[in-house]
């Protein structure tokens, strides 16, 4: 009787702790065991702090809203050709890409270019295969969602959570780097399609939220300071420090006023008059909008 | 016999946490954005996240956006999550628990006025249930 409910309990315990390593990561231990050996650097941040950061970057969706909201007109030609993709062949070129990509699929997602995004997903599927991290993409439920312009909703829920999932992924198997490129490429395209719209829809929301950039800036530079010593973040860092350099001329002002709370068919609503200004001239904007154009050119060529 | 059963109770406990973490729960979760977009989910464990040490997250939420947090716990014997928003200053916005009414509410919505970097704290009130929930983050225009 004993032995029975000893076997029964080591079953059990080994149905659970298979159930707990679920997630198919041995393929990635072990294609990228080689590289990472040899190309693992010290990054001198601690992995709270990074993931910290990493996390309060905001998703490049929420400009693609703002741009909708606005009543821009949506511009094909400025997002990154989906046939590009074949050119990007090493680790890093695929991360920063497979962000750029996602900015640009949030883009055609909110303007409801549902057919368009068909080439977008096989794009990101192929870098995202090519790191290791397609599994995670769920290209087919994707495909036949995009088939339908109602399902915009689904399809940008289901493609966010995707991202957040390998995002996840990638920093629990200490490649950390590959995340930071994602989501580095994913703010970069954000804020090129922003400036780029700006140029033409001359909103003051759109302008303000391109100078509010300055806070994501400045967190996204202290983890690619992290990681300068990368041959590929190098370069890339030093490209975005001009970038800061001319955000770092832009003030923001704010102004503190106590919350208060009330209850509104069973939610709480904060109700807070607390401002916050951003004080950027028509010149600073120029030289963002040119200087993002630049270095976004030489990361997708 | 005792490690066994020991070791039983870690890998119920885990299970609990996967069923947590699994995409159905998730979705059933992000069903109450009611027409927010979603931007991030948030598992919080309790016995991780405590009131003295909460579960911590930041995100730069921008000025003329409402972000929406929609808590989803799973507690069978009720147990409830409790989440906080901070301002960038780490000064208590508002949370979902009111202390005096001791009242829980299931979603926060925070009109934005001020963009920069805000802190979501989250913990269970029941530090030793073995519960999990979520917290998510979605916005509107």
């Amino acid at each position: 009787m004993k032995t029975s409910i000893k076997f029964g309990l080591i079953a059990t315990i080994a149905l659970f702790a298979s159930s707990c390593n679920s997630g198919g990561g041995d393929d990635f231990d072990k294609k990228s065991a080689a590289d990472t050996a040899t190309k693992k650097i010290q990054v001198q941040i601690s992995e709270e702090t990074l993931n910290s950061l990493l996390e309060s970057i905001p998703s490049p969706m929420e400009m693609s809203s703002l741009l909708k909201e606005s009543g821009a007109q949506f511009d094909n030609t400025i997002t990154n050709p989906a046939e590009n993709a074949d050119k990007y062949t090493s680790s890093y070129a695929k991360a920063l890409n497979i962000g750029i990509y996602s900015a640009d699929l949030g883009y055609l997602n909110m303007y409801g270019k549902s057919f368009a995004t068909l080439n977008y997903l096989g794009s990101i599927k192929s870098l995202a295969s090519g790191i290791q991290i397609g599994q995670f993409f769920d290209f087919e439920m994707l495909k036949k969602l995009a088939t339908n312009s109602k399902n915009i909703d689904s399809i940008m829920y289901i493609s966010t959570n995707n991202f957040n999932k390998m995002d996840a992924y990638l920093r629990s198997k200490k490649r950390a780097e590959l995340s930071v490129l994602i989501i580095s490429g994913a703010w970069l395209e954000g804020e090129f399609i922003s400036t780029q719209i700006a140029k033409t829809a001359k909103s003051d929301k759109i302008e303000e939220r391109i100078g509010e950039q300055k806070i994501t800036l400045d967190n996204l530079m202290v983890i690619l300071d992290a990681y300068k010593s990368y041959d590929y973040f190098n370069k890339f860092y030093a490209e975005m420090q001009k970038l800061k350099t001319i955000y770092d001329s832009i003030k923001i002002e704010y102004e503190y006023h106590e919350p208060e709370t009330k209850e509104v068919n069973g939610q709480l609503v904060i109700v807070n008059e607390s401002k916050s200004k951003i004080m950027m001239t028509k010149e600073q904007l120029k030289a963002i909008t040119e200087t993002t154009a630049a270095i976004r050119a030489a990361f997708i060529k | 016999m005792k490690h066994f059963l020991a070791a039983l109770a870690i890998c119920m406990c885990s299970y609990g946490f996967a069923q947590c973490e699994s995409d159905a729960f998730m979705d059933k979760c992000a069903g109450n954005l009611a027409g927010a977009l979603f931007i991030k989910s948030l598992v919080i464990k309790s016995g991780e996240a405590t009131e003295a040490k909460p579960n911590n997250f930041s995100y730069v939420f921008s000025k003329g956006a409402t972000y929406n947090i929609i808590i989803c716990d799973q507690g069978a014997g009720g147990e409830k999550l409790i989440v906080t928003l901070l301002d960038r200053n780490k000064k208590e916005i508002a949370s979902n628990y009111n202390k005096k009414t001791k009242k829980f509410y299931p979603s926060l919505a925070y009109p934005c006025g001020a963009t920069g970097v805000y802190y979501i704290e989250s913990y269970f009130a029941n530090e030793k249930s073995g519960n999990c929930g979520v917290a998510i983050l979605g916005f509107t225009k």
